[in-house]
């Protein structure tokens, strides 16, 4: 699985360092560097937890690149 | 949540209960390898620890496997509560390999008996070293998770 540079981005533009991320949908840092980078698969819980915390949709983040 | 020293034994997020569940299953395939090891060494009569030290020194050592997981997939089910943990048994294990090596060197206890079994002695500066490496394991962990999280925490 690819990194989720779309998450990264998003974050970033929200103004959300990871920890920050991490305490408002309720994980651990180390589960958001998991998910940004591609080694971990979050449950549709919490992927629903970071779009509403980010301001988008699952589309939006958690849609895979259309492979040419 | 975060200020608790002692957080509730399941607050781990849904990643560190799949790996906490990796970890258990490392440390009982570990547990059943050393018991059947030592169950072919003691048929053949291979003693290699004195008294109840065999016994001690399995169950240590898969401790030592599944904490040590623990600290590099940063699984902590009692938040702060398991620095205290890892600190007090690296103390504790220091403490234990430190004697141990004076007893030795100073030909107080031997290191192994005449059968070329570990001594009681022998034993705890293993299990001290074990202790310690946990401890080492930790505070490594740490080590590197600050020089990454300046990387990381990029806005």
């Amino acid at each position: 699985m690819g990194k989720n540079l779309k998450l990264k981005a998003a974050r970033a533009a929200a103004g959300l360092t990871q920890q920050g991320l991490a305490d408002a949908v309720g994980v651990t840092r180390q589960t958001i560097v998991a998910i940004e980078k591609g080694d971990y698969n979050p449950t549709v819980k919490l992927c629903i937890l970071i779009c509403q915390s980010l301001g988008k949709t699952l589309d939006e983040l958690f849609w895979p690149e259309a492979q040419e | 949540m975060k200020n608790k020293l002692f957080r509730c034994r399941n607050d781990l997020d849904e990643r560190q209960l799949l790996q906490r569940g990796d970890v258990f299953q490392h440390g009982i395939i570990l547990f059943f390898v050393l018991l059947l090891a030592n169950a072919f060494l003691k048929e053949g009569g291979i003693v290699w620890a004195e008294g109840m030290w065999e016994n001690l020194l399995i169950i240590w050592s898969v401790i030592t496997l599944c904490m040590c997981e623990y600290a590099v997939k940063e699984i902590y089910p009692m938040g702060g509560g398991m620095t205290v943990i890892y600190v007090l048994e690296g103390a504790c294990g220091a403490f234990l390999f430190i004697m141990g090596v004076v007893e030795v060197s100073m030909g107080w206890e031997p290191l192994a008996l005449e059968g070329g079994a570990l001594s009681r002695t022998g034993a705890q500066i293993v299990q001290g070293f074990l202790m310690v490496l946990l401890l080492l394991v930790f505070c490594g962990k740490k080590v590197y998770n600050h020089r990454k999280e300046t990387q990381d925490n990029e806005t």
